[in-house]
């Protein structure tokens, strides 16, 4: 899923600086499951921001709404009628949330209230990791199910740097080496002789590299 | 404790009374005794309780539906007064042990009028143990009692701060005087104990003689008061019940709930409360046990209505509450939406307060009653 | 009674002037319904005095006391709140105890960071015995408040005479 994390209450502050009345969007989906931006989490941001406001003797007005799906036109109709009694709106949905708010509302100030990080997945309750870059060629199939693209620090695609310290990774102590977990994965699984195929240098073009990317699939077009 | 008193004040014989409670415990087909046993863990619900004890060193599950703590108390043990430097200084509980067939202490042998004094509320009703043991005062009147009946020429004076023979007991502090035995009221702080040459010397101020005394017992008796348990502390860690300030199991209301621990399920009776007689521990065990047989003879026992409740429209299925909860409650069902499994929600709402969607309300406790709750609490006049 | 200067230059004393030392804030005080409320009802029936700006809100366990109704407290004018449950390790439901401790710390951090201050959020840990721990950590607390002064954001009370019946 996507993970984010709410932006502080005093960065808020100066982004919706010069408004008296804005509109603080949550999202029910990913940014509810990853604790960041739905219902309870938009509400303290909104008491807290009425309270830092009114503390400035510059008091403003709220409305809260939490949507299911913030990238879903569908459920972005939702916002109409609240949107028409506010100066600007706040989204408090990951980064495809807040531009599709702003393309729907497009003479309307649109914030995003959350920092969106990545893909990724819970490892215990409050703890999330990244998984996934969306490098958009995915070579999972060769590496046990373990992603070096994104876990490793070097991104390499051919084994270790040699530079890991008791299974650490030499970049950054705090993270696993992904080499370390792909041998092992692959040892369990019994695919070892994966390790002596050679991986050929990454074509970056289905990522970000050619910049922002666009997906039609024509047999389910209506 | 119990095995140290021979007789009660009325006469009653304890130690064949005992003798055949014992006999009859052991022998019962429905109860099972385990000796030399500490209760490890504690664990489920009333009439669903599962507890580890550790029998002699082995560990044992035991299922049952209910605890009742009878833990009992001992007799503090005490530094003043020479006690356990003096062979002449001895507590009460030695004293009864000495009339009821044991061996006469030798500062009596050969006497024929000895001077007994016996010291009342010593480490009681002090600044550290602020509380009356209650029993104190009987237990010396029963001993002088009986010292009287056998040397009806001794000397007996029981100095304290008050007598507090108290309801029908007074007849016995009547007796007592009647029998010679001297009562001496002296204020806090006027008593003092010297040695002189291995003699005992009580200097005592007497309020009724309105001077001070000196007084040479051959035996010094000290009425020490009842401590709790040594167990107490530990006991009250697995149980997870409280202690008092006393260090005494504390009672879950004390007018309304006087045999029960705070723990649904869990009473308490005797001393492991607080200091009393055998036949008021009697009648507060037999209402414990009244009170326990509530839980024991129902056949289904309901549940009060404080659960929660996931409204699946505003579930996500983030599955917050279902690591959160202690009782593991809560499940994904085959709707993949949280579900709350009501007769494992112990209504504590930990789970109300995490939701990041808000969609788990615990029954009778929601959101809007709270606000409103807050909004005529701050009304001035109102509640203070 | 707080002025709000209307104009744009205008700025709202984070810190109102210091009251007379006599002056009761008003503070809500969440009390757990095993050990909390129980040293409560014992600290009034041994009359074992604490503070009378103080409102007791029970909850079945702290862990149950959501983080906004500690900001809508504050919001309303509440010049202190405490959170009262139970001993670390003798928490009635296992945990909500410390569930509770972490909430809290949140919220102080937003206390602060919006400059009504943190310390006027307490989280205290007692056993049902414990009654005149109770009322001294009131009396302490309502001490603390006293310090920072009322909530600027108070607003007069509404008296009971005004509005409906």
């Amino acid at each position: 899923m996507i993970v984010a994390s709410p932006k502080s209450i005093t960065e808020l502050k100066t982004i919706i600086a010069g408004h008296k009345r804005v509109l603080f969007a949550g999202c029910g989906t990913c940014v509810t499951v990853c604790l960041a931006g739905g219902e309870r989490e938009v509400s303290l941001s909104s008491y807290a921001m009425r309270m830092a406001r009114r503390l400035d003797g510059n008091p403003i007005e709220i409305d809260q709404i939490t949507i299911e799906r913030q990238c879903e036109n569908e459920f972005l109709k939702d916002l109409v009628e609240p949107a028409s009694k506010v100066e600007a709106i706040v989204s408090f949905g990951c980064g495809a949330g807040v531009q599709a708010i702003a393309e729907r509302f497009p003479r309307k100030p649109v914030y995003a209230g959350l920092n969106t990080q990545f893909l990724g997945v819970l490892e215990e309750q409050a703890t999330w990791t990244e998984k996934c870059l969306g490098c958009g060629d995915c070579m999972l199939a060769q590496f046990g199910g373990i992603c070096p693209v994104t876990r490793c620090a070097k991104r390499l695609l051919n084994g270790p740097c040699g530079g890991s310290l008791e299974t650490r990774c030499e970049v950054d102590p705090d993270r696993p080496c992904a080499w370390q977990l792909i041998y092992a994965r692959l040892k369990d699984i019994d695919q070892l002789e994966r390790l002596e195929e050679v991986v050929p240098p990454k074509d970056w073009r289905p990522a970000w590299y050619g910049g922002a990317r666009k997906i039609i699939r024509k047999e389910h077009q209506v | 404790m119990a095995r140290n008193i021979r007789i009660t004040l009325e006469g009653t014989d304890v130690g064949a009374h005992l003798d055949q409670l014992i006999h009859a415990t052991a022998s019962h087909p429905r109860i099972k005794v385990f000796l030399k046993s500490d209760l490890v863990r504690i664990s489920g619900q009333p009439g669903d309780f599962t507890s580890v004890l550790n029998v002699n060193g082995s560990e044992t599950r035991v299922e049952h539906g209910v605890v009742i703590l009878a833990t009992g108390g001992q007799e503090r043990s005490t530094e003043q007064y020479f006690h356990g430097r003096h062979r002449d200084v001895i507590t009460q509980s030695k004293l009864e042990s000495m009339l009821s067939g044991g061996p006469p202490h030798p500062a009596l042998s050969g006497k024929s009028d000895p001077t007994i004094a016996m010291i009342q509320c010593v480490e009681s009703r002090d600044a550290k143990n602020p509380y009356c043991s209650r029993v104190c005062c009987s237990e010396a009147v029963k001993n002088a009692l009986e010292i009287k009946r056998r040397l009806p020429h001794s000397r007996v004076l029981i100095l304290g701060r008050d007598m507090r023979t108290y309801g029908f007991r007074e007849i016995y502090y009547q007796k007592a005087l009647e029998q010679g035995v001297e009562f001496i009221r002296h204020p806090d702080d006027a008593l003092e104990v010297v040695e002189n040459e291995g003699r005992l010397e009580v200097e005592v101020y007497d309020v009724a003689a309105g001077r001070g005394r000196t007084i040479l017992p051959d035996l010094l008796v000290l009425s020490t008061g009842i401590a709790p348990a040594e167990t107490n502390s530990a006991l009250s860690g697995v149980l997870r019940s409280a202690l008092t300030d006393d260090g005494f199991f504390q009672e879950a209301h004390p007018k309304l709930r006087p045999v029960e621990l705070a723990n649904e399920g869990e009473f308490l009776c005797g001393v492991a409360h607080s200091p009393r007689f055998m036949d008021e521990t009697i009648i507060q065990a037999h209402a414990a046990a009244a009170r326990a047989s509530a839980i024991l003879s129902k056949a289904q026992l309901e549940i009060v209505g404080h659960m929660a409740c996931v409204n699946p429209a505003e579930c996500v299925a983030c599955a917050t509450c279902v690591r959160l909860c202690p009782y593991g409650a809560p499940v994904i069902n085959d709707l993949r939406k949280a579900e709350v499994r009501g007769a494992m929600c112990m209504g504590c709402g930990s789970c109300v307060a995490a939701c990041p969607s808000r969609a788990v309300v615990l029954q009778q406790q929601e959101r809007e009653p709270f606000s409103a709750m807050l909004d005529e609490l701050l009304v001035s006049g109102g509640s203070r | 009674m707080i002025a709000f200067d209307g104009g744009p230059s205008g700025a709202l004393e984070k810190k109102a002037p210091s009251a007379p030392p006599s002056w009761q804030p008003d503070m809500i005080v969440f009390c757990c319904s095993y050990c909390a409320h129980s040293a409560a009802a014992l600290a009034g029936s041994r009359r074992l005095p604490y503070p009378a700006g103080v409102r007791i809100i029970s909850t079945p366990c702290t862990g149950k006391v959501e983080m906004e109704h500690i900001l809508e407290a504050f919001e309303k004018g509440v010049d202190g709140v405490l959170v009262v449950g139970c001993l670390e390790g003798g928490c009635h439901f296992v945990e909500g105890n410390l569930r509770a401790r972490k909430r809290t710390d949140r919220i102080r951090a937003i206390l602060d960071e919006i400059g009504l201050g943190g310390e006027r959020l307490k989280m205290v840990y007692l056993s049902d015995a414990m009654a005149s721990l109770f009322a001294e950590c009131l009396q302490e607390a309502a001490q603390t408040i006293r310090t920072l002064g009322p909530n600027p954001l108070k607003t007069p009370l509404r008296k009971e005479s005004e509005g409906e019946p």
